[in-house]
């Protein structure tokens, strides 16, 4: 997929390629509690088939706008249509989706059996049908032979793979999953998170993921959704998102990030205390105070910071610590101007040329295309 | 505890019982709302006793002490629930008529009642508004045992019980909520003159350990000797005292006060058909010989003979008691007992 | 704002929140009838004279001018302040010796200090007549003092209120946190100091609610003075003498007025309590395993088995006065009072009406209660609805049974009501008593609520089943452990109260606990007694179903409730 970045509110549907109907469109949707807006504005389409990841701190709203689509939560403005009904107004039932909670939400007093056939039992459908569709179900979910368990006598992963089963049943146009892997350790996390990919890969029913887990979105999405107080930030693939953040906030949340104080100047230019450095182009006005946000593992350090030292325009740092991380290490540096701090990420292989240690003086390069220019004070969440 | 195999069966019996009945007299039956102070050991007797003859009528006792009965009443003035009352004081129905609450009505053989029994209205011509069934008297239960212990003589008079031996080992009834206290304060008033009767009182009331609810209560109090003197009346004095009892039912020489037991119709009944029967037979001969069991005294001359533990004599020591005033004086007199002694009374 | 209520007006109704909205409207009904006009019509009566007219507060200039009644507010203040005193005191060292110590048979004392539950507040106030009257077997205890008065009304109403107070204190303490006791022994804290540090602080909400609840109990209790109040006149009692004895209502309202303000007072500081505790409990506690101490653990063993030995000797003494034929004086055993020939029906009628009271209040009550919290709790929107029924379903707690009762005869007695048919029948009671009784229920029903996922009702709305049917097929079942708990909660009092249905019998439906007040009033005490026994027995045999049924239910629901 080619990298594709996208505004807040216009959003390019023909960026990615495998869609071409949307499923879902939500049109200037606002949620307000008393004099708390929780979701303000927000307008996205969702295509059929897509994986979207709906990723904020907590408080963002993507829980809310989840909830707004499934009708569990009434949006205060604004409207939502699916495959080109009108659903803003119908109840929870009257709308086709299937829900997967953090909690799970199994129902405890009823066998997997019957968790899963719930849906189904409602429906007046033979009885033979619900016990063949059940078993298909729990194979794919790679439970078959839990039926008559209880919730309780499950794990963690194979009690929300039952929810995933359930929410499936009933074939839904859309499934939602509310933090669906968060209540789970690490590895189980990890697990889970390539199967539920490759099932809905395999099933092809558009999927809406709400998590704050970047690392969970990067992984999983077609597209992501960052949002935050109630906004979305920037809509666009895993790739676009990390590597062109379209606010400080973005920037900031997705990966680690450095943010340096500077002031804008014109040309691609912006003057780090007295250092002027190369960035990519920027609209803020000259002489602005500015964010200059570049991604640990883009910084380059060398060895010639002897050299350099005096030298105008170049910039150096002094070691304040080293972390290893196994496939690289992380540097602290201080910036000697005005005490700034900046980490530089250094691969393993790279990090014995420079033989580190604390207290060291180095080069530090700050490549003119990784480097964003902010407005100040933007980046905070 | 209690013996588990009898238990249950009695339970379930008497419910079953009970199920019954409901479900077979609802069936045809006229429903009489009756409000009444007679005594409640009695009442059950007294529907069976009226039902043997007719059948037809089923009577809803609603009952409860002679001032609660009549307080009740009054405040229904609007919107009377009852049919008829069987069993009030008759001071009671005199301030009931006052307030024209009351169906005149001339029962089945009204003329055999002693005419103290009738309302007066009767002798001038006009239905009766009440009429009577029993006296009931002034007593002193006296408890034989703890007298001796708590060194309390037993007294003969009224007067005796201001004595100050007698001090925190009286209890009465309440005239506010009991008939029996409203007929000894009523009859106290008229023994002597109203300041004496207020000033007798007064004496009395500091030898009182409390003041009852009911009129029967200071001698069931007696009875078990939680007091030695309760000042009551014949009637419970005489049945407890039969039941075993170690008391003694004294009648003070000054002269017994007395009201009278009476039935009337209440204004307004769409049941009159029924409420008449109920007091024709309410003042008949057979009736009359019910409240014999009871009571010495009945409306009915003939019929009245002497029951244990009451004295033959009982008629002549009767006050000539003039309802009409206490009627009248009723709320007045109240009200000023009220004021007086409030402070001690039993809740 | 504008278009937030053109986008509710527009909602399309659906059959279901077309139910759930007529059911929340029933609900709302329910309590506005059965609680807020009454209680409207009662504090409009306060400021009227007999003939209806407004006379504002002239009812009360007269209250405050007649020393009779104001007395008795000193004295109920007198009495609520010892019992809760007494009792507080009590439970509180009881409850300690539960949780804290490793005092032996602690079952055996926790079933028996909740005995006194099952019965009226009647029957202990029967007991201690036999017990320190002027013919009591253990009158000379008192020294000469008299038990018809403050000391018997403390003293019965301790008897009652006791294990609502151990209930309360055992919870509390049982939140206890191991770190801080373990901290405190490693920096050599004394015993003494641990406790007033870590061990008072720590149950501070516990007993500050507890205190409140036992004084609202004590202030606003009838049976006790009732029976043994003797000339010691109370707040409560003074309602049923100006209301029954003198039909005096616009007095009896205006003793109701004052006697909500106690009880308004405490459920205010105690809503504010709650809150707060709900913030201290949020940490995770480690909780703290007494270890032997044989000295403390007998001391409070002891302790412990005093109290349960005086609960048992009261019901004993009910119950031996029940069957002696003619106390004190022939002390042959007799089984004559339970023919109650007192009483005009033989006494079975109202025995056999309580037991209809009891059981349709606590069928209709639990669903109704159950079936209103689930809604409050589980449902989206009518918000405003489900708020104003959450918020009515707090206040019975601050009105008196007194004053409800009261409230009652004003509001369905008057001519004019539509409603008017309903007084003097057992549907009436029926409502009465559950209204009386809801709060308890409602917060039951809502703690167990807030246990289950919150998620159940979307998770069935998404899978397009109806809730009525995620409602029976998973929060009834997973509930049913409080669900039974609300229904033998409801039995119970409506077997045991009296304070309410006093002034609501008429002939048919005279009830069990009246009848023991009336046939005390008429002086026939071993029937009297006799019938708090026949009381005091249902309800045990009641609570004894209950404890098996839930017994079984929990062992069926043990494949699915383990492990979690």
């Amino acid at each position: 997929m080619p990298p594709t970045m996208t505004s807040p509110l216009s959003v390019s549907t023909a960026a990615t390629p495998r869609a071409t109907t949307t499923h879902l469109s939500i049109d200037g949707v606002s949620k307000r509690f008393g004099s708390f807006t929780a979701l303000d504005n927000i307008a996205l389409e969702i295509q059929e088939g897509e994986f979207v990841c709906f990723l904020g701190p907590s408080g963002c709203g993507k829980t809310t706008l989840l909830r707004t689509i499934a009708g569990l939560t009434r949006q205060s403005a604004g409207r939502l249509t699916q495959r080109g009904k009108d659903i803003s107004m119908l109840p929870p039932q009257a709308r086709d989706f299937g829900i997967v909670f953090q909690s799970y939400a199994l129902f405890p007093n009823l066998t997997v059996f019957n968790n899963v056939a719930y849906g189904l039992r409602n429906r007046r459908v033979e009885r033979a049908r619900i016990n063949d569709r059940v078993a298909e179900l729990l194979a794919l979910v790679n439970l078959t032979g839990s039926e008559a368990k209880y919730p309780a006598a499950l794990s963690g992963g194979q009690q929300q793979r039952v929810a995933l089963a359930r929410a499936l049943a009933t074939e839904p146009g859309l499934l939602l999953l509310d933090e669906p892997l968060s209540a789970l350790d690490a590895r189980v996390r990890g697990h889970l998170r390539s199967q539920i990919k490759a099932l809905q890969a395999r099933l092809g029913v558009t999927t809406i993921m709400v998590t704050h887990d970047q690392e969970e979105a990067l992984t999983m999405a077609d597209r992501i959704v960052v949002m935050n107080h109630g906004v979305i930030e920037q809509v666009g693939t895993p790739a676009a998102i990390y590597h062109q953040p379209a606010s400080a906030f973005v920037a900031s949340f997705i990966g680690s990030m450095n943010f340096l104080e500077v002031t804008a100047q014109a040309n691609r230019q912006a003057l780090l205390g007295n250092t002027p450095c190369a960035c990519l182009p920027h609209t803020i006005a000259v002489g602005q105070a500015a964010q200059l946000a570049i991604r640990p593992e883009a910084v380059a350090l060398s060895l010639q910071a002897r050299a350099l030292k005096h030298q105008a325009g170049a910039l150096n740092g002094e070691v304040v610590s080293i972390e290893f991380l196994g496939a690289f290490q992380r540097v602290t540096l201080r910036l000697p101007e005005d005490h700034q701090t900046l980490i530089a990420d250094v691969p393993s292989r790279d990090s014995s040329k420079l033989s580190l240690y604390v207290g060291q003086l180095l080069a530090i390069h700050l490549p003119a295309e990784a480097a964003r220019l902010y407005a100040a004070g933007s980046s905070q969440q | 505890m209690m013996p588990r195999r009898l238990f249950p069966s009695t339970l379930l019996a008497s419910a079953a019982a009970l199920a019954s009945t409901v479900l077979a007299s609802n069936a045809l039956a006229t429903e009489l709302m009756v409000y009444t102070a007679v005594e409640s050991d009695d009442l059950q007797k007294y529907a069976e006793r009226f039902n043997a003859a007719h059948p037809d009528i089923e009577i809803n006792w609603v009952r409860d002490s002679t001032g609660v009965i009549t307080a009740r009443l009054l405040a229904e003035k609007d919107n009377p629930q009852a049919d008829v009352i069987w069993g009030l004081a008759a001071t009671s129905l005199l301030v009931l008529e006052e307030e024209g609450m009351l169906e005149r009505y001339a029962p089945e053989g009204v003329d055999n009642l002693d005419p103290k029994f009738v309302d007066a209205a009767y002798r001038d011509g006009e239905d009766p508004a009440w009429v009577g069934m029993d006296a009931w008297v002034a007593a002193i239960c006296y408890n034989t045992i703890e007298g001796e212990r708590q060194g309390v003589p037993m007294p003969t008079s009224w007067e005796d019980l201001t004595k100050p031996e007698f001090e925190g080992h009286v209890i009465m009834p309440n005239p506010n909520s009991s008939g029996t206290g409203y007929l000894d304060v009523a009859s106290w008033l008229q023994l002597w003159d109203e300041e004496q009767g207020w000033d007798y009182m007064d004496r009395l009331h500091n030898n009182i350990s409390r003041y009852t609810h009911s009129g029967s209560a200071p001698c069931s109090l007696a009875a078990t000797g939680e007091t030695v003197v309760g000042v009551s009346f014949a009637f419970r004095g005489a049945r407890l005292k039969s039941q075993g009892a170690p008391i003694e039912v004294v009648f003070p020489e000054e002269g017994l006060g007395w009201d009278m037991e009476a039935s009337a119709i209440v204004a307004g009944t769409d049941k009159q058909e029924a409420a008449q029967t109920l007091m024709d037979w309410s003042i008949s001969r057979e009736a009359n010989e019910l409240y014999n069991e009871g009571y010495a005294v009945v409306a009915y001359p003939a019929v009245a003979q002497p029951i244990e533990n009451y004295p033959v004599d009982i008629t002549d020591r009767m006050i000539d008691a003039d309802f009409q005033w206490a009627a009248v004086n009723r709320e007045r007199v109240l009200t000023e007992w009220q004021r007086r002694y409030d402070g001690k009374t039993e809740q | 704002m504008m278009a937030e209520s053109l986008i509710k007006a527009a909602t399309k109704p659906s059959l279901e929140s077309l139910i759930r909205l007529l059911v929340l409207l029933a609900g709302v009904a329910l309590l506005v009838v059965g609680l807020l006009f009454p209680l409207v019509t009662m504090l409009l009566k306060s400021l009227q004279d007999r003939a209806g007219d407004f006379i504002g507060l002239a009812n009360f200039a007269h209250y405050f001018q007649t020393p009779a009644l104001v007395n008795s507010i000193a004295n109920s203040l007198r009495v609520a302040l010892m019992t809760t005193g007494v009792v507080v005191g009590l439970a509180f060292l009881c409850a300690y010796g539960i949780t804290r110590t490793c005092m032996p048979g602690k079952r055996l004392f926790r079933m028996l200090a909740i005995l006194p539950i099952l019965a009226p507040s009647l029957l202990p106030a029967i007991s201690l007549v036999y017990l320190f009257g002027n013919q009591g077997f253990l009158r000379e205890v008192l020294a000469g003092q008299s038990i018809y008065g403050p000391i018997g009304i403390v003293m019965g109403m301790s008897f009652w209120i006791f294990p609502h107070a151990l209930m309360l204190l055992t919870t509390a303490l049982t939140n206890s946190d191991a770190r801080l006791y373990e901290a405190a022994e490693a920096l050599g804290t004394p015993k003494w100091r641990t406790f007033l540090t870590i061990t008072l602080p720590g149950v501070r909400y516990g007993l500050i609610s507890c205190l409140f609840v036992v004084f609202t109990l004590a202030i606003t209790d009838f049976g006790v003075p009732k029976i043994i109040g003797g000339q010691f006149s109370v707040l409560a009692t003074d309602v049923y003498r100006q209301v029954v004895g003198q039909q005096n209502f616009q007095m009896g309202a205006v003793v109701s007025v004052i006697l909500l303000l106690p009880a308004v007072l405490s459920f205010i500081v105690d809503r504010w309590i709650q809150r707060r505790q709900v913030a201290q409990l949020s940490a995770r506690a480690v909780p703290w395993q007494p270890t032997l101490s044989p000295l403390r653990d007998w001391v409070f063993a002891l302790l412990c088995y005093a109290v349960a030995g005086a609960i048992v000797l009261v019901i004993g003494t009910a119950v031996y006065a029940s069957l002696v034929q003619f106390w004190p004086y022939n002390l042959s055993i007799t089984f004559e009072h339970y023919t109650f020939q007192g009483m005009a029906d033989g006494g079975w009628g109202a025995w056999f009406n309580s037991l209809k009271l009891a059981f349709s209040v606590a069928l209709v009550g639990t669903l109704v209660i159950f079936f209103n919290a689930w809604l409050i709790e589980k449902s989206e929107g009518f918000r405003p609805l489900r708020q104003g029924l959450h918020f009515m379903a707090m206040l019975p707690m601050a009105v008196p049974g007194m004053v409800l009762g009261l409230a009652y005869i004003f509001f369905f007695n008057q001519a004019g009501n539509p409603l008017n048919w309903l007084y003097g029948t057992m549907m009436l009671l029926v409502l009465n008593t559950l209204v009386h009784f809801y709060t308890v229920c409602h917060l039951t029903s809502v703690t167990a609520l807030k246990q289950l996922d919150p998620e159940f009702e979307a998770v069935g709305a998404s899978l397009k089943v109806p809730f009525w049917t995620t409602f029976y097929r998973v929060t009834l079942p997973v509930s049913l452990p409080a669900v039974l708990d609300i229904s033998v909660y409801l039995f119970v009092n409506a077997m045991t109260t009296v304070s309410a249905v006093v002034f609501l019998y008429n002939s048919d439906t005279r009830l069990a606990s009246v009848a023991v007040l009336h046939l005390d009033e008429a002086g026939y005490f071993a029937s009297a007694a006799a019938m708090a026994v026949l009381i005091f027995l249902t309800s045990l045999v009641v609570k004894l179903l209950h404890a098996a049924l839930t017994h079984v239910l929990l062992n069926n629901a043990q494949r699915w409730r383990q492990a979690t």
